[in-house]
């Protein structure tokens, strides 16, 4: 921080415009007319619960709905005022099964200890008895850690010791760095056709531009998020996109996305029946269901 | 020690005598697990009478057949009490009822006091002659048959009496090849039925195990979802399900998961034995008769339209 002056203005500013907005987005959702859904799941998670001081970490809102949505504008982000905001992502999946949103903040905790993230929201008239609600995310505890070693105990032979590795990972990041780079001339050496640049969008300065993700890729990295959270929400979305990827309609069962499958993915129908026995089994028996789910659906991504 | 039957295998010592016609024949196992009784409604030769012999045959319980017609009087059915001259004091004559298995064939031929007597004894499991009450055997289960043609000098059922049945199967003509497996197997031979291919005791058993199926609460809400919407405003419904269909969907639905050997139901049980236990719960109106609305194709529309969990 201390380093780096000039930066300041420029990120205060950036928080402030994205505060702004928020409360803007919660000022016209009061006004607009709420859409009808289906949530099915709504959380909010991190990829660190013990994120390091100064070092960027992201908070992941998640959310499963049933309905074919482009954009959830009534979503309303919890305070992070306790954190630098430095990006913002969406992402949404919509198939025949439902939507799937994640949004993927970018945070820097510029103090160490402990962190309460309040709960996000969303406004939206329940598709199940057509009553106005507010859905609320889980809430979330961080401890934010000490970023680097300071003060006495840090001794000339230390800061010997990290000004190699510095260098040495400086040195090893300019070698990828040329080796990707003669890579790349070589592929655009060997093509006639110009790589495609996508333009940035100055208009959305914390927004990356989206990803397009393949059905697999999603699947594996719900997968990975289910195998790091054993838990049965985790498990219904890799559910969900298996039967999206199968091509599952609205009131579909098992036995149509089996025989769905059958014709056009017949690698997964083991995958199908396994993730459906975990979901439906009883909560004793549970893990060992999730076991048969991920050594399926291993096999079939291999 | 002896390994005790499962509900599967009395499915296929069924099937052995009843030539195609699965569903009918899985119906009438789901009905006795579930311990509910059965409405069969077809035309005239379609083996509904020989499935419900078939059934009583293969469990070696007590089987009474009672044909309904417009003469039938109530203690022709639950029983009566008879002087015995000799004793000098009324004895009483217990009716066909008292049986494990009871056909009542054209339950819409007999007048409505012999249905209420029947579906009384079926609600109640017991009978009251006279001043003594009589409890029913256990498994008690009734498969009443209706043909639909016919009409003339009938007695339709009232909504409140379909009700008390469990399950109503539409039985349909079979395919070109089951038919001449028919003709092969019966044009020769007489009838053999299986005989003992699960004991009462078996039935009981199924019925305490049927009630440990696991049913999550994501099916729970959809088996409540599928009833509420049955009652949503609609151009051909005058009242929808009562919370009695939402206990037979989940009694059901057990017992389909159990005949499947799952311990846990799937929303694919729930879904394959809604029309059986919603079709004579609903109340159409007039209109589906004038459009000509096949309310069977109605009930699985109604059902596809309810997400499933």
């Amino acid at each position: 921080m201390a380093g780096k002056p000039a930066r300041l203005p420029l990120k205060a500013g950036l928080a402030a415009a994205v505060g702004a907005t928020a409360a803007l987005l919660g000022a016209v959702a009061g006004a607009q007319t709420y859409p009808r859904l289906h949530v099915t799941s709504f959380t909010l998670g991190s990829d660190a619960l013990r994120p390091v001081a100064d070092r960027p970490f992201h908070l992941v809102v998640t959310i499963f709905v049933k309905e074919r949505v482009r954009s959830l504008d009534t979503l309303v982000l919890p305070n992070l005022s306790a954190m630098e905001l430095t990006g913002d992502e969406r992402r949404i999946h919509s198939g025949p099964a439902g939507s799937n949103y994640t949004e993927n903040i970018t945070v820097v905790a510029h103090r160490s200890g402990a962190i309460h993230v309040e709960s996000a929201y969303l406004d939206a008239i329940d598709a199940r008895d057509g009553k106005p609600k507010r859905f609320y995310s889980n809430e979330l505890d961080l401890v934010v850690a000490e970023s680097t070693p300071t003060g006495p105990a840090f001794s000339f032979a230390q800061a010997v010791w990290w000004g190699l590795r510095a260098s040495a990972f400086a040195v090893a990041a300019i070698a990828i760095a040329w080796f990707l780079i003669w890579v790349l001339k070589r592929i655009i050496m060997s093509s006639d056709i110009p790589p495609e640049i996508d333009p940035i969008d100055a208009a959305k300065p914390f927004r990356t531009p989206e990803r397009v993700e393949s059905e697999e890729q999603t699947l594996e990295r719900l997968l990975s998020d289910m195998k790091r959270r054993r838990d049965r929400a985790s498990l219904m979305c890799v559910r969900e996109i298996l039967w999206e990827m199968c091509g599952a309609n609205e009131g579909a069962t098992l036995s149509d996305v089996i025989e769905k499958a059958q014709e056009f993915r017949p690698g997964l129908t083991s995958s199908l029946r396994l993730t459906e026995k975990a979901a439906f089994v009883q909560d004793e028996f549970f893990q060992s269901a999730l076991d048969e789910a991920i050594a399926a659906l291993d096999a079939y991504l291999r | 020690m002896t390994v005790a039957t499962r509900p599967h295998a009395l499915v296929e010592a069924l099937g052995h005598t009843i030539v195609g016609q699965r569903g009918v024949v899985e119906s009438l196992v789901l009905g006795l697990i579930a311990g509910g009784h059965v409405l069969l409604e077809g035309p005239p030769g379609l083996a509904k009478t020989l499935a419900c012999r078939a059934l009583a045959a293969a469990l070696d319980g007590d089987f009474k057949r009672i044909q309904f017609t417009p003469d039938l009087l109530p203690s022709d059915v639950v029983g009566t009490r008879i002087f015995d001259q000799a004793r000098g004091l009324f004895t009483t004559s217990l009716g066909p009822v008292f049986a494990n298995v009871v056909l009542a064939d054209e339950i819409n031929r007999a007048p409505a006091k012999v249905q209420s007597a029947l579906l009384e004894a079926m609600q109640e499991h017991q009978v009251t002659i006279g001043l003594e009450t009589h409890p029913l055997p256990e498994p008690f289960i009734v498969m009443a048959t209706m043909n639909p043609l016919d009409v003339e000098g009938t007695y339709a059922l009232p909504l409140a009496q379909m009700d008390r049945f469990l399950l109503k199967v539409n039985v349909g003509y079979p395919s070109a090849d089951e038919e001449g497996h028919i003709l092969e197997r019966f044009a020769i031979d007489e009838t053999g039925f299986v005989r003992g291919a699960a004991t009462l005791d078996d039935v009981r058993a199924w019925r305490s195990e049927a009630h440990e199926i696991h049913l999550d609460d994501k099916l729970k809400r959809y088996i409540v979802d599928l009833v509420v919407a049955t009652r949503a405003e609609s151009e051909y419904v005058d009242r929808g399900a009562s919370p009695r269909a939402t206990l037979a969907l989940a009694f059901v639905a057990r017992a389909k998961a159990l005949i499947e050997g799952r311990k846990f139901a799937l929303p694919d049980d729930v879904r394959a034995i809604a029309p059986l236990v919603l079709r004579h719960r609903i109340a159409f109106n007039y209109r589906v008769v004038t459009d000509g609305v096949d309310t069977d194709a109605f009930i699985g529309s109604l059902v596809t339209k309810v997400p499933a969990p």
